[in-house]
């Protein structure tokens, strides 16, 4: 049983985790020291340090982000990410298919069937 | 900029290798992440100021780069368990198992660098490969083609170990070189390969062999990796494969291009078209590689097969005696004269102590660990009966690993004989015997095949000898030889003769330049100067009192070279009591000056090859100053045969240069010569090592007129004379006996021909004890007795006839005497002289020095002295 759990949110995880860190940099620029905290500390998701820079790369290379380094009077170079328009296109999308997957599949609990 | 210590630095590298191992595949690049996680670290380091192994042992453990959440959308976790790929290849990079970087890090260590390497280091040190198969590594061209393997992977490996992809570019054009040359010499080694595998896995020896393809396999291998570190899993290519191999191939072709044009000479210079022989010769000496030629004259036997392109270009069953007779018309030099050249390290490699001429007739190429290393002359001269005695003992010394043996050709004085020999073994002399040439140099060869103690000297050619010691021991060991030589003086004038010291022709030893060959010469008349040879510590004040005491450098040793002394003009007959006949005859030597104007005509023949260039200049002004009656016609020996337009004073314009052929230059002579009655050949020339056709042409020209032209061959250096050798029975053919100078020997001739100085004649006969000479005549050694013996065999052999020969070999064995029809032989055993059929000499017989009439003279002085003091003491007693 418990390793069909862990399937699942292993499986569950993969997507969300693009979209906690689009979410993350649709306010405003971060760094990714600062994004690997950030998501870090949402519970549940399971994310460890190392697990954000890969996906960063790769949203990067898939030109969802965008990067650029500034100098840091605290200690070495920080890169800062900020969502790309195709990034915020992608981003409307995801929310809008996760909300009405959620939508859908929670109502499935309260004994509503979908027309 | 923080710091990272040694260890964290190693750790970091190992982490980046798993980090790029475990993106492969991913859309992410895996340096940008590497590069981010460095930052990583810093970022979270930055109060520390040094970050430690640790340090960055915690931050990556805690960031495990777990596949299962990131890695791509396309990949599924890899066990139910949802542990990290990551972190399993994490955890044995800790372990320091990283598997597959590891198995290429091994195989590129093993195959890829020391394998080559150890390869190279043996085949230069051994020569093992180029004397089986083939040369894989003739000059250092070829090494440094070879070596472009183990040293591309060397780099490439550094790079890869230190992933510094920055250098990654630069390594992949290296890699290609070093692969284009993996491919060379894995083409190279095919033939090889199955005898090498089979060894390999036989006898657990042939990896060498296996060398080039393995170290391909391992390239191949670093080059992947190198396109890893470089591209990740992109699909581009790794720069510098096409150009990094072109390069292997330019310096392919500088390492062949002096060898090929050095084989396609070789091959037109001895095809059978004359004009594409001359095109050959013209290009081996434009642009030839001497070096290279001299290694194929001193490979025996191998022509071009000991290189892979060469024996693929061109046909490698060239007899190494023709290729030693190119190596001559291209540098005019006997191959010989030169020591086997290095490659590298080597010599011949392990081989080179191979004699491929041992127990042959040939003196064959210098062997590297033989040398003389003592020489002596002792003589006795007896000036009045215009004869002398010399004794030359050699000691030879083996450095090398096996048995040698040594061979030279000596150069006598005009008309000597050898007429003793002797060999040392274990501490004692022991004689030769003396026998036909064929049982003499039968029971040599048999004794030689046996590796057992024999000497053997035969005869090679008018007035030279062929000398073969063996064995040699090795590791130092040292040979002891003595050749008495019985000798006739050259009389220039009346009241001085010269008595000419013997040389070497041809030797298959090294002289050392601190070896000098030790002279001791007596003799009863004063000695008056030495010519052509400068004797140190000659002892000026002893020469009134008719000693020399000295030495000489080798190379003063050469034609020429003699010691003057002064003689009884009035003694114009010598005798001597023939005792080795057993009987009470006697010989005698009559000396007459003959003034002779019969030279009609002289054809010149000069030689035009490089052993002339120094005594051109005189040979012209010679010619110049006294030209015979009759005229002269120089016939110039060059590449062709031509007759010189202007005559004498055309000899300076001649292209001196390289080696030539004269035989065809002798032909056109004689042609020349016998339009006339009583027509002379002088033939000057140098060395002729090699003879390109057989001497038909001009033998038959003798044999169909024997009383043809005569030749008079002078030889103005140090070196063989095939020719002359190839002539040998042509009684027409003589040797200038020389004393002195080229020009002054030249001139000396032309004078005698106009008839200005006599020519003195020395005239032997045996005759009955009742014509026994007058009291003014001198009474002589033994040596007259050989030298007239020596006359008789030589007439007989040049009558021929059966009987003639029988009884030419019966007075040489029993005069004990080295001629045409004969040979001595010095073995170890009774029972091998038996086996042979020969006998000893005994040692009662043998010329000596003092000679025996000396020996006879003290004894009769010590019975003399002893009764003296007998007598003195029986006076004192009585008184």
């Amino acid at each position: 049983m418990g390793e069909l759990f862990d399937n699942w949110t292993v499986q569950a995880r993969k997507g969300i985790l693009e979209l906690a860190v689009l979410s993350a940099l649709s306010s405003r620029e971060r760094y990714a020291y600062e994004l690997v905290r950030l998501l870090v500390d949402i519970p549940g998701l399971g994310v460890s340090e190392g697990t954000i820079y890969p996906l960063l790369s790769r949203l990067r290379v898939q030109n969802l982000v965008a990067a650029r380094l500034v100098e840091s009077t605290e200690g070495p170079a920080r890169k800062y990410y900020n969502l790309t328009g195709e990034g915020r296109k992608t981003l409307a999308m995801m929310r809008g298919y996760l909300e009405s997957v959620l939508k859908g599949v929670m109502t499935l609990g309260e004994g509503k069937e979908q027309p | 900029m923080m710091q990272w210590t040694e260890r964290a630095n190693d750790l970091w590298k190992r982490y980046c290798e798993d980090v790029r191992a475990l993106l492969k595949g991913t859309e992410a690049d895996a340096e940008e992440v590497i590069e981010d996680v460095q930052r990583h670290i810093e970022a979270e380091m930055s109060g520390a100021g040094v970050i430690t192994e640790e340090d960055v042992r915690r931050i990556t453990s805690r960031m495990e780069l777990s596949a299962s959440q990131v890695i791509a959308e396309n990949r599924e976790p890899r066990s139910g368990t949802g542990k990290a790929v990551s972190s399993i290849a994490w955890e044995a990079s800790k372990r320091g198992g990283r598997k597959q970087p590891a198995a290429v890090i091994i195989i590129t260590i093993l195959f890829g660098i020391m394998l080559p390497i150890g390869a190279a280091a043996v085949e230069l040190l051994t020569g093992i490969c180029a004397a089986v198969f083939f040369d894989p590594l003739p000059t250092w061209w070829y090494v440094l083609l070879f070596m472009l393997l183990p040293a591309s992977n060397l780099v490439c490996l550094a790079v890869i170990w230190n992933s510094s992809k920055e250098y990654a570019d630069k390594a992949g054009y290296l890699n290609g070189a070093g692969l284009g040359a993996a491919i060379i010499y894995t083409i190279m080694f095919i033939p090889i390969l199955p005898i090498s595998a089979l060894a390999t896995i036989v006898y657990g020896l042939g990896l060498c062999g296996m060398a080039p393809l393995l170290g391909l396999i391992a390239t191949v291998l670093v080059r992947s990796r190198l396109r890893h570190l470089r591209l990740g899993e992109g699909t581009g290519k790794l720069a510098g494969l096409w150009s990094g191999m072109a390069a292997s191939g330019v310096l392919l072709l500088i390492a062949v291009l002096p060898g090929f044009f050095t084989h396609l000479g070789v091959q037109m210079a001895l095809s059978e078209s004359p004009a594409a022989r001359a095109k050959g010769v013209r290009m081996l000496r434009a642009v030839g590689d001497e070096k290279r030629l001299l290694e194929m004259c001193y490979r025996e036997g191998r022509g071009f097969g000991n290189n892979m392109f060469y024996s693929l270009m061109f046909d490698g069953s060239i007899p190494t005696r023709d290729l030693r007779g190119v190596y001559y018309l291209v540098t005019g030099r006997a191959f010989n004269t030169m020591a086997p050249p290095k490659a590298g390290f080597r010599a011949q490699g392990m081989f080179e102590d191979w004699d491929f001429e041992q127990g042959g007739e040939e003196t064959g190429g210098q062997m590297r660990h033989l040398s003389l290393i003592s020489s002596r002359m002792d003589g006795s001269i007896d000036a009045d009966a215009a004869l002398g005695y010399t004794e030359w003992t050699m000691v030879f010394n083996n450095t090398g690993s096996v048995q040698q043996e040594a061979r030279a050709q000596i150069q006598m004085p005009a008309g000597a004989v050898v007429s003793r020999l002797t060999l040392w073994i274990n501490g004692e002399e022991r004689e030769a015997a003396f026998g036909s040439r064929g049982q003499t140099r039968q029971a040599y060869e048999s004794v030689v095949r046996r590796q057992r103690d024999p000497v053997l000297i035969t005869t090679a050619g008018p007035d030279r000898i062929m000398m073969q010691c063996f064995p040699v021991p090795p590791r130092g060991g040292e040979m002891k030889v003595r050749v008495g030589i019985t000798v006739p003086l050259e009389l220039v004038k009346g009241d001085e003769g010269v008595f000419v010291l013997p040389y070497f022709n041809d030797r298959n030893f090294k002289i050392g330049k601190e070896v000098r060959h030790t002279i001791w010469m007596e003799s009863k008349r004063p000695i008056l100067r030495w010519t052509g040879v400068e004797i140190a510590n000659g002892g000026d004040d002893r020469k009134a009192d008719g000693v020399i005491r000295g030495s000489v450098a080798h190379s003063a040793l050469k034609p020429g070279a003699g010691i003057v002394l002064e003689r009884d003009d009035s003694t114009a007959r010598a005798w001597a009591t023939d005792t080795m006949a057993g009987g009470d005859d006697l010989v005698i030597q009559d000396v007459e000056p003959v003034l002779r104007k019969g030279v009609h005509e002289v054809v010149v023949v000069v030689d035009t090859s490089a052993g002339m260039a120094k005594v051109i200049g005189q040979v012209q002004e010679a010619l110049s100053a006294a030209q015979p009656d009759g005229g002269v016609k120089v016939v110039a020996a060059g590449d062709e045969a031509e007759v010189v337009a202007d005559g004498i004073a055309g000899i300076r314009n001649l292209s001196i240069s390289a080696g030539k052929d004269n035989v065809p230059a002798l032909e056109l002579a004689w042609d020349l010569a016998s339009e006339d009655e009583g027509g002379v050949i002088l033939w000057i020339h140098g060395a002729q090592p090699h003879v390109f056709k057989p001497l038909e042409g001009l033998r038959q020209r003798w044999e169909r007129r024997p009383a043809g032209p005569v030749l008079i061959d002078l030889q103005v250096a140090a070196g063989p004379n095939k020719v002359v050798e190839g002539l040998d029975g042509v009684s027409q053919v003589v040797s200038l006996g020389r004393t002195g100078e080229v020009g002054e020997d030249i001139s000396l001739l032309l004078r005698r021909w106009r008839g200005e100085v006599p020519t003195f004649e020395k005239v032997r006969r045996r005759v009955g004890i009742e014509e026994k000479p007058s009291d003014s005549a001198k009474e002589t050694s033994s040596h007259l007795v050989r030298l007239w013996a020596r006359d008789s065999v030589e007439r007989m052999r040049c009558e021929g006839g059966r009987e003639n020969l029988d009884e030419a070999l019966r007075t040489a064995v029993r005069y004990q005497l080295v001629t045409p029809v004969s040979g001595a032989v010095v073995l170890e055993t009774a029972a091998q002289y038996k086996a042979a059929g020969l006998e000893p000499v005994d040692p009662e017989t043998v010329p000596t020095i003092p000679e025996p009439e000396v020996w006879a003279l003290l004894a009769i002085v010590a019975v003399v002295l002893v009764w003296v003091v007998l007598k003195d003491r029986r006076r004192v007693r009585i008184a």
